[in-house]
């Protein structure tokens, strides 16, 4: 079968051309090299070529005009450039007058090839060419429009910082470097994807970070065959873990600071062009609860903040499969009134239990995507239908009882608690509930069982997923889990991921 | 980045005593000739000095050669010797995995649904169990200690629950009929104890000093029997020993305020620990059969352990089953010590005199 399936889609996609061919290089005819461009980069409206002459040779100037910000190509390229006095008549030391003498950016490359080029006119550079030169000089007058900082929208911070990354990464760069202004902050650029070249940045402190694990970052990266990178979500599946699991063992933030913090402790943090999201290897299951808020409060609210987040959890994970149990199999837990009310409540509905509560999981799944996505406007609207259809006449028409509504209502603000771990949540509650209504409590424990043992199965970069738990590292423990740590004697040492995976 | 596949001696002791404290939930008097509660206080002792004598095999072992297991250390003798002590040990982990299902068959029929099929439940343990087991030993191994952890937290919940029922009228005169009923239960129980067999197999796979956790765990675990004794015999007298399931009957006991009925929380942990076992048992019998057969084949083993397994409790109506009730003690003793003293033996002392002739060729 899957063969059938591969040829089927095979039949419907194309593979990526390799691009692997002798790259031409640079022509002393500067027009030559203008056919070479023109041939390459088509008819888009957006690369302007300029002709003109410095001094007696023919030069040509190539920009894009949506990625330079032209006030700099006129003040700094095209004015010096031209207006240049005691220029030398021979091209090659023309050029090196203007390279050295003339323009002022540091932000300037000569280049050889002809497709490295035009790499660097698509990422906002000038390129300018003269006649009889085998060369051409690049320079930086980047300004395609971007979006400024703001505040962060996931990962929401009572007290500290506010700013979140943005999608130009030299900007995401930079907030970081403000943060950690320590030479082992490094900050190694790679591409990725064939045709769109996307840029990453692989960030660690080269004092702490294991260097076989950013080595295999970097590996695993230059490995992954892929066209076009337009997100995180692309490179997430080269740096997963090879055991199959719901829980993502690669982290995710949009927040410079926690970023920072991450590399602190010997992790390697990757940056894509044009996302506003890091990813961060090795992640730990147990980071999912936690958040820097935590490192502002007191130790003993953190511990009572996270203590929570677990017990959310658990709650959105576990409470409607076991309430399906405790209804079609294990009544007698329930005391007395409680079983006498709950009894009265389902028997009105005409589902059986475990079919009502997929049924309403269901529906507030769909109310809960369509509020995502909808404008912002029409957001409301969908939440008080919700609210009216779910909440008000489902129970009326006696489609769901009152205690299932109750569970549903638990389990949809405890999920959003453990925001960062919603999506695998939301699929184990519906695994659960189908357990729970045909194997009854004890399908639930096998099913904990399992989850439990593939949690402990995953490797992040060779640090178990379930650490310090399991396996049980007591200093890392005690020093940063549930319980936290004052930073009196936090501070003074940073956790070493590493460690964790001895 | 170190990329191992081996277990801390304390994934090594949870394992274990994870293993074996699931026997101790389920154990039944039924099958043991009729003695007073007080005399398994002594049975306790007898066991753990039966478990002891049996393990000497496993001590040798971990001394001449610590860095093998039972098919590493036959091939020394002969590699034909190492493909018969494979299947052989393959043979007892699937069986072994079968009986841990027999009982969790046995008790979920006649506890937990006594009125419907538990046919689907038992396949619903066998594929996750297989599930766990392609997943490796640290895996396992790790979740075995959460596992305990979890176990522990619901025994000592159950054991306060239940602690004011605890009468010491309950408890009979202990030897009233003599030595012989003690001894017999601490050999039946004994007998009872797989992780003897599993020390092996894990033994090569533990990081550390395993021979030193094993001591531990022996103590360990007689003292979880000894609590359980008490918490059972003190709750319930002489009325345990007619129940199939004693320590379920005493957990039924277990009440705080408006809230009953914990017995499901002793029967949720001993289905967790009846899932790891089993897992773990799939594991050991496909890393042996792939270090004398085929590597690559190490799903297919699992696969095929949990579909026998399947085959012979499903396929056979439960007459498996008899086995625990109709079996005498002396044959069990036999097989078992077949397993743990006999298999072992000749293997060290084939791959002692082959290692010792070649060391005196190359002297």
């Amino acid at each position: 079968m899957w063969k059938w399936i591969n040829q089927a889609v095979d039949k419907v996609t194309q593979k990526t051309p390799d691009s692997v061919q002798p790259l031409p290089t640079v022509s002393t005819n500067a027009e030559e090299n203008i056919i070479y461009f023109k041939k390459r980069l088509g008819s888009s409206f957006d690369i302007l070529y300029k002709q003109t002459y410095i001094g007696n040779n023919r030069a040509f100037l190539i920009m894009d005009d949506g990625m330079c910000n032209n006030l700099l190509v006129t003040q700094q390229v095209v004015q010096p450039i031209l207006r240049a006095e005691k220029m030398p008549t021979d091209p090659q030391e023309q050029m090196a007058y203007i390279r050295d003498k003339i323009t002022q950016g540091i932000d300037q490359k000569e280049e050889h090839s002809l497709d490295a080029a035009i790499k660097e006119l698509l990422s906002g550079l000038v390129i300018l060419f003269i006649d009889g030169v085998p060369f051409c000089e690049c320079f930086g007058v980047q300004g395609f429009p971007k979006r400024s900082v703001e505040n962060a929208q996931t990962e929401v911070q009572e007290r500290g910082a506010q700013e979140a990354f943005v999608e130009s990464f030299k900007d995401n760069v930079a907030l970081m470097r403000r943060r950690v202004r320590s030479p082992v902050a490094r900050f190694d650029i790679q591409e990725v994807g064939k045709t769109s070249q996307t840029r990453i940045c692989i960030c660690y402190f080269a004092d702490r970070a294991d260097p076989q694990c950013v080595d295999e970052v970097k590996n695993r990266l230059k490995k992954a065959d892929l066209d076009v990178v337009l997100g995180t979500g692309y490179l997430r599946p080269f740096l997963e873990s090879d055991t199959v699991s719901l829980f993502s063992s690669v982290g995710t933030t949009e927040r410079p600071d926690i970023a920072c913090a991450q590399m602190a402790e010997g992790r390697v943090v990757i940056l894509v062009d044009g996302t506003p999201f890091a990813l961060y290897v090795p992640h730990l299951f147990l980071e999912n609860f936690q958040s820097l808020d935590d490192y502002n409060h007191r130790p003993y609210y953190s511990l009572f903040i996270r203590t929570l987040k677990i017990a959310a959890f658990v709650l959105s994970v576990f409470l409607p499969g076991v309430y399906v149990a405790v209804c079609t199999f294990h009544q007698e837990i329930l005391p007395a009134s409680m079983l006498y009310d709950t009894a009265v409540q389902e028997s009105i509905t005409p589902f059986p239990v475990m079919l009502e509560a997929i049924f309403i999981h269901f529906i507030y799944e769909i109310v809960r995507e369509a509020g995502l996505r909808m404008p912002k406007s029409v957001g409301h609207a969908v939440s008080i239908v919700g609210a009216l259809v779910i909440g008000d006449a489902a129970v009326t028409a006696g489609l769901v009882a009152a205690p299932m509504l109750i569970v549903v209502a638990m389990t949809a603000i405890s999920s959003f608690v453990v925001s960062k771990i919603y999506y695998p949540v939301s699929i184990l509650r519906f695994a659960f509930m189908v357990i729970g209504g045909i194997t009854g409590f004890y399908g639930i424990i096998i099913g904990f069982g399992v989850l439990l043992t593939n949690v402990c199965a995953v490797q992040s970069f060779g640090t178990p997923f379930a650490a310090p738990f399991a396996p049980l590292h007591i200093g890392a423990l005690m020093r940063d889990t549930f319980v936290r740590m004052s930073w009196t004697r936090l501070g003074k040492r940073e956790l070493q991921i590493e460690t964790l995976e001895k | 980045m170190n990329k191992t596949s081996k277990i801390s001696v304390w994934q090594l002791f949870s394992v274990i005593l994870l293993s074996r404290l699931l026997t101790l939930l389920t154990y039944t008097t039924f099958g043991l000739e009729r003695m007073h509660n007080a005399d398994f206080f002594a049975s306790v002792l007898f066991c753990t000095t039966f478990v002891a004598l049996f393990s000497i095999m496993v001590f040798i072992q971990s001394k001449l050669f610590p860095e093998k297991d039972m098919t590493d250390i036959a091939y020394i003798a002969s590699p034909l010797l190492s493909k018969g002590v494979s299947v052989c040990y393959a043979f007892y982990f699937i069986f072994a995995a079968l009986t841990t299902l027999v009982r969790l068959e046995l008790f979920v029929s006649s506890i937990v649904f006594p009125d419907t099929d538990s046919t689907l439940f038992a396949v619903i343990c066998i594929i996750a169990a297989c599930y766990a087991a392609t997943l490796g030993i640290e895996g396992i191994g790790r979740a075995s200690v959460l596992s305990l952890a979890i176990f522990n937290a619901a025994f000592l919940f159950i054991v306060l629950t239940m602690a004011d029922k605890i009468d010491f009228v309950n408890f009979s005169p202990i030897f009233f009929d003599g030595i012989t009923p003690s001894l017999k239960a601490g050999l039946n129980s004994a007998t009872r104890t797989v992780e003897v067999v599993m020390l092996t197999a894990l033994l090569p796979k533990t990081k550390g000093k395993p021979m030193r956790i094993y001591t531990t765990w022996l103590l360990v675990f007689a003292v979880y029997k000894l609590i359980l004794f008490f918490c059972t015999f003190g709750g319930l007298g002489d009325y345990a020993l007619t129940q199939l399931f004693p320590v379920y009957a005493m957990s039924v006991l277990s009440e705080v305020g408006v809230f009953r009925r914990f017995d499901v929380l002793l029967t949720g942990v001993w289905i967790l620990s009846a899932f790891i076992k089993i897992s773990l048992l799939f594991y050991l019998q496909a890393e042996l059969l792939q270090k004398s057969f085929k590597k690559s084949w190490r799903t297919g083993y699992i696969l095929i352990a949990g579909a026998l397994v399947l085959i012979v409790q499903i396929g056979m109506g439960g007459t498996f089953a008899d086995y625990f009730f109709s079996t005498t003690l002396l044959t069990r003793t036999l097989f078992y010590a077949a397993f743990t003293l006999v298999l072992p033996g000749v293997v060290l002392l084939a791959a002692y005199r082959k290692g010792k002739k070649r060391h005196e060729k190359t002297a």
